[in-house]
């Protein structure tokens, strides 16, 4: 068993450098239970990846912005957004996860990753820089390449809405939702709960979004819920958050 | 590599292994203990410290990423106000309100807390409740419930702001009426509540209690002194097993079974016991084969001895398979993996139905089975319990309604916040220290020493503060691997379960499917009451047969029936515990009652609905009253001979009177528009009760020993082998010894326990503590007090005639004469041990009880449920329960409100559940969901006194019943609130929706 070998990087630059060699360490709340496994780190902490600013109406974050600081950060994040943040981890756990290692570590059940989508949330992404949709992201993760989140953006919706359902107000979600309605009038809708992230439901009106829902999560059944009961679910949860952010 | 920060205010440089956690550099290179291991994957915070002022969980940080931070610990707050000559400004106002308001009850997660509410007070001086909770959502607390400790940090907020904090107030003097809390405020105007509820926390922190009319004004009994142990913990000093360091001392690692039943063809651990730094890899060729049981109860073992410390089969995905002991825990990780095993895989009993069908694989197959009483190893059978009281089929013709049901309940974990660990070392004399965080310490060297093959003299148990048990740590768990390795080596071994481990690999809550019959007349008059339970004893039965024993013993007793039936009952309680290949089964609080009461009130509701009968009148109606012979005790004692028990007291009708009262029963049961939601249609409220009863200790068996002597300065040393797993029974035990002696609380020194030092005492299980080991307490307290008038009449005669013992009073550390002359007892120890007739003042005294008095209560719920979806919320819980007269109402009630959170837990989101090859889907608390501190619902507990007559001061049991009528309470208010019936714990959001869907 080899040493771990724990990279700080002082800039972007050296940080992509490394990627070959080791895993990208954010918090670490996800990588340090596994850190047996792993031969190499590189920290991000020190690359001044935590800024968040809102700027004509777009809103921009640092992958290293920690959660509690996001949840707190006013303008910009919508009070549910701020609901979201605060189901995907203690508070505690909230002082150390970040923006990026929350999106990279996230299974189905991840309240923010399920906002996040239904805000057309983008990562910007290195090496390249490039500006990717998150459900490209999520899909890609675990492919074996090597790359970096250095960023997520996303519009400010007129109204964001989020609820869930779970055995305890602070629980996991067995199935969560999200509607977004942007400036000019376009739902984003996502769905949680299940499998390996939440999704992005394909475009669709406020009229058809229900449906829509109970369609994407009929065959989403595990250990945790049958299908038929998180494809009702969803619709339900749908159809009122669509009235929600309509109101 | 080289990192450098801050802590506690100095800046240390030091060399730390890359892979090294934060955590592991505080406790092992820096000594700071009060920083706590509790899950390794972030989610309890036990370990928390704060860096940069914010709260962080250092079992997920590595040391690496606290470069250039300021990190503090609880270490670096407080300290104890009196350290000799050197001033101090003592604890700081956090910590003393943690103390103050009974926050505290085992402690471990108090460093936390502690913390994050300096986090929080630090930013925000005047925080909201929500806010409160909302700061120690991130610490996981077992014990409280949350309340005491959310009513701590908004005590320590006012003291900061300045502001007159009134004093957690005596209770005033004795009267039948009284059920305000004696310091209890009127909410303050504008105050945020917590959501769209009011949790109380501005107002008592006392419980409301109504006094029995008939109890003594005491001076220490019945007061809410503070725990006796509460500024050492608040402080984290190093009073948990593993807060210790040793030279040279190892760390134990198992090697656990992937298979759920499985024989070990070849085992080899050249290449792991090769490694280096690795010390000893033992595997079931390695160490002797002897029987026993892990479960630790008073000899004879009531059950089967079915497992050993190695064996060549394994019976569930988890058993043990090897034990490790290395240099560090890496190399202890590492070394499992190169030990080769090869598995001749067996067929498995998964679903506990299969487990006594014909042809149905055999778990325990081997020979040197060594059952007891009706155990039956070839039918997969570890106890049986068949129990007719009456004639019950007389019973059954003679209704006229027959009403009949099936419950579920699940397996469930204790998940004490500190995990199963223990310490073991050859001592000077080469005796064998078991250091061991148990409930069971005497149990633990008798049961311990034939599978060491040491006799019992030379193994000596030593019993620090505990981490939280519930029943999870009267297992003798872990204990033999650290011994065995330790006698492998020479060398000390600390052996540590992982969160993961405590899921996969300890004890667990009995999963039972029990079926329900009763016959009633019209009337609601129970005519016959039967139950017929199937309990999962997992893959060893150590508490197969008594567990389930209490599901009919305690719940079956309660419902008597009412006229002629009353006189003589007609009872059924036939149960089969049957081995599987899943995890074993063991004691949890509440001991197989909950499961009990799961079924038996649900059943009622069901028959109450039935009939159309209110459910309150219709369970008083048959419910058992004082002066009426308990049901089972002629019938069943945990496999010992039974004795008749009459039931001297109970105020079960005052408690639902008081309950009902508290929750507002009357104006919202059967009232329609109450149920509504105004504005949210999909939206139901609903209301309901269980009614239940435990036990105090188990009679004629469960023996507790104390021992009191004086020292110098008229203070008492007591020592009790009882054992204070957080509950605060080291205070309860003190408080009655200060009664009689006449002192204050401060005077007892209490220590709990060494089997080298302490009397014996059967340990903490079974409610007992307070009831039998205080009884101990009170005897030889009795015995000193009796010696120190003696010697006061003597010194107070010189000063003027003669007087007889009898006319000496004790009272405010003075022994008293009638004519108001008095000696202090400082005076009196040391006249004792240098002046006269020298001799030790000591008494020791032991006590059994012939009976069991049972506590009974009645609990309520109210919930909203989602009608659409599902979801419940639960809103509130009360419980009214008369637990004779309390001891100390502070840390009675947050026995109370810890209970009926773990119940709560029961009742909606705990269960463990295995998929087809028997392997665990949760195995850590981000599955395993325990209630955290911003989810709560408002608790009210009321104590309804009565004076237990065979009791010195009239106590009767509190620790474990309140396990048992949450869950069905929560079930019947679902049923109330939108006609979902669910039968299976818990009620999930999926198992209501599909009720609703007809």
């Amino acid at each position: 068993m080899s040493p771990l070998e724990y990279h700080r990087p002082k800039n972007l630059q050296e940080a992509i450098a490394l990627l070959q060699a080791g895993v990208p360490l954010a918090g670490g709340t996800a990588l340090v239970p596994q850190r047996r496994r792993l031969q190499a780190v590189i920290d991000l902490s020190h690359l001044g990846l935590d800024g968040f600013q809102v700027q004509d109406g777009r809103v921009t974050a640092g992958a290293t912005l920690k959660l509690q600081a996001l949840a707190e950060a006013g303008p910009g994040v919508p009070p549910a957004l701020a609901q979201a943040v605060r189901l995907e981890a203690t508070r505690n756990l909230r002082s150390m996860v970040t923006l990026g290692g929350a999106l990279m570590a996230c299974d189905g059940r991840s309240p923010l990753v399920t906002a996040l989508l239904a805000l057309g949330a983008q990562a910007a992404v290195h090496p390249g820089g490039g500006w990717v949709a998150l459900t490209e992201l999520l899909a890609g993760r675990g492919d074996g390449s090597r790359w970096l989140v250095t960023a997520l953006r996303w519009q400010e919706p007129v109204r964001l809405a989020y609820d869930q359902v779970a055995r305890t107000p602070a629980d996991r979600p067995i199935l969560c939702a999200a509607v977004a309605r942007a400036g000019d009038g376009s739902l984003g809708v996502a769905l949680g709960g299940h499998g390996a992230h939440p999704r992005r439901i394909a475009d669709t009106t406020p009229e058809e979004a229900p449906a829509t829902a109970r369609r994407a999560y009929a065959q989403a059944e595990d250990e945790w819920a049958s299908a038929a009961y998180r494809a009702a679910v969803a619709e339900i949860l749908v159809r009122r958050l669509v009235a929600e952010v309509a109101g | 590599m080289i990192v450098r920060f801050t802590l506690n205010g100095v800046a240390v440089e030091l060399e730390v292994p890359a892979e090294a956690t934060l955590l592991e550099v505080l406790r092992e290179e820096f000594g700071l203990f009060g920083v706590k291991r509790g899950c390794d994957t972030g989610e309890c915070g036990a370990c928390a410290v704060l860096i940069d002022g914010e709260p962080v969980n250092s079992c997920v940080m590595f040391a690496a990423q606290a470069e250039g931070k300021s990190i503090t610990t609880i270490e670096a707050v407080g300290e104890h106000p009196e350290q000799g000559w050197r001033r101090t400004e003592g604890l700081h106002a956090i910590q003393q309100a943690f103390v103050e308001t009974g926050a505290i009850q085992c402690g471990y997660c108090t460093p936390a807390m502690v913390l994050a509410a300096r986090a929080l007070l630090e930013k925000n001086s005047d925080p909201s409740e929500a806010e409160v909770r909302q700061a120690l959502s991130g610490v996981l607390c077992r014990c409280t419930g949350y309340l005491k400790p959310v009513q701590a940090v908004l005590r320590a907020a006012a003291f900061m702001r300045g502001e007159t904090v009134a004093p957690v107030s005596v209770i005033p003097p004795a009267g039948p009426d009284l059920l305000a809390s004696p310091d209890e405020g009127q909410p303050q105007e504008g105050q945020p509540a917590w959501g769209d509820r009011e949790t109380l926390t501005r107002t008592g922190v006392l419980p409301r209690i109504r006094l029995a009319p008939q109890a003594e004004a005491r001076r220490s009994v019945g007061q809410p002194e503070l725990k006796v142990d509460a500024v050492k913990l608040v402080q984290g000093k190093p009073a948990f097993t593993a807060d210790l360091e040793m030279r040279g001392m190892l760390v134990a690692k198992v090697l656990h079974s992937p298979l759920a039943h499985a024989r070990i063809k070849r085992i080899d651990a050249s290449k792991a016991r090769a490694l280096p730094g690795v010390a000893a890899v033992l595997t079931w060729q390695d160490i002797p084969r002897v029987p026993y049981s892990t479960a630790g109860q008073s000899d004879p073992i009531p059950g089967p001895l079915d497992s050993f410390s190695l064996d060549n089969k394994v019976r569930f995905v988890g058993d043990r398979v090897a034990f490790v002991a290395a240099e560090t825990e890496a190399i202890a990780e590492q070394a499992l993996e190169l030990i080769e095993v090869e598995y001749e895989p067996l067929p498995a009993v998964l679903d506990f139905e299969q487990a006594l069908q014909e042809g149905a694989p055999v778990i325990h197959d081997e020979p040197d089975y060594v059952g007891f009483a009706e155990s039956d190893p070839g039918r997969n059978l570890a106890a049986r319990i068949r129990i007719d009281i009456g004639d019950v089929e007389r019973g059954f013709q003679e209704a006229d309604l027959i009403i009949e049901g099936t419950y579920e309940v699940p397996k469930v974990q204790q998940a004490h916040i500190e995990p199963h660990v223990v310490v073991t070392y050859w001592d000077e004399d080469d005796r064998l220290v078991i250091r061991t965080s148990t409930q069971v310490p005497f149990h633990v060297r008798r049961q311990l020493a034939p599978v060491l093959g040491l006799p019992a003299k030379r193994i000596r148990v030593i019993k620090p503060r505990i981490g939280g048990g519930f029943g999870g740590k009267q297992e003798i768990l872990i204990e033999d691997v650290a011994a065995h390795l330790t006698i492998a080596t020479g060398r000390p071994v600390r052996f540590e379960y992982t969160r993961a481990e405590e899921f996969s690999a300890s004890r667990s809550r009995h999963p039972m499917r029990i079926r329900m019959r009763t016959g009633v007349k019209k009337d609601g008059t129970i005519t016959a009451n039967e139950m017929y339970a199937l309990s999962d004893t997992g893959a060893y039965g150590g508490h197969a047969l008594t567990v389930t024993g209490n599901t009919g013993h305690k719940a079956m007793a309660l419902y008597v029936g009412d006229g002629p039936y009353r006189e003589k009952p007609n009872i059924r309680f036939h149960a089969d515990i049957v081995y599987s290949n899943r995890p074993p089964s063991g004691a949890y609080r509440g001991y197989g009652v909950p499961q009990g009461f799961w079924a038996v009130e649900r059943h009622m509701e069901r028959v109450a609905r039935e009939l159309g009968l209110d459910p309150l009148e219709f369970r008083l109606k048959n419910a058992l009253r004082a002066g009426e012979l308990h049901p089972f005790s002629t019938a069943w004692s945990e496999g010992r001979e039974p004795r008749p028990e009459v039931i001297n007291t109970c105020a079960l009708e005052d408690c639902v009177h008081h309950g009902a009262a508290a929750i507002g029963w009357h104006a919202k049961y059967g009232d329609p528009a109450w149920h509504q939601v105004p504005g949210k249609p999909h939206l139901r409220r609903g209301i309901g009760v269980a009614m239940v009863m435990q036990g105090t200790a188990i009679p004629y068996l469960d023996m507790g020993g104390a021992s009191i002597k004086i020292n110098e300065d008229g203070s008492f040393n007591l020592l009790v082998g009882a054992t204070d797993l957080g509950t605060g029974s080291d205070t309860v035990l003190a408080q009655q010894a200060a009664e009689v002696l006449g002192v204050p609380l401060e005077d007892i020194i209490v220590y709990s326990s060494d089997t080298d030092f302490t009397p014996f005492d059967k340990g903490a299980y079974a409610s007992s503590t307070t009831y039998i080991s205080g009884a101990a307490v009170v005897h030889a307290a009795r015995q000193v007090a009796e010696r120190l008038r003696e010697r006061a009449a003597r010194m107070l005669a010189g000063q003027g005639g003669a007087l007889q013992t009898e006319q000496i009073r004790l009272a405010d550390g003075r022994a008293w004469a009638p004519d108001g002359r008095s000696v202090t007892l400082a005076e009196i120890a040391l006249n004792a041990l240098h002046h006269e007739d020298q001799e030790q003042i000591m008494g020791v005294a032991s006590y059994v009880s012939p009976l069991a008095p049972p506590p009974f209560a009645a609990q309520f719920a109210e919930v909203t449920v989602d009608v659409e979806t599902g979801q419940v919320r639960v809103d509130k819980l009360v419980m009214a329960v008369d637990s004779g007269v309390i001891v100390n109402p502070v840390t009675a009630s947050g026995q109370i409100e810890g209970g009926m959170t773990q119940a709560l837990g029961y009742a909606v989101c705990e269960e463990m559940t295995y998929d087809g090859q028997g392997r665990p889907r949760e195995t850590s608390f981000r599955d395993y969901h325990i209630f955290a501190a911003h989810e709560m619902p408002e608790l009210q507990t009321i104590f309804v006194e009565t004076v237990e007559p065979s009791h010195p001061f009239g106590v009767k049991a509190v620790a474990e019943i309140p396990m048992d009528g949450v869950a069905p309470a929560v079930a019947n208010a679902v049923l109330d609130a939108c006609g979902a019936s669910i039968d299976s714990a818990p009620v999930t959001p999926e198992k209501v929706w599909r009720a609703l869907q007809g």
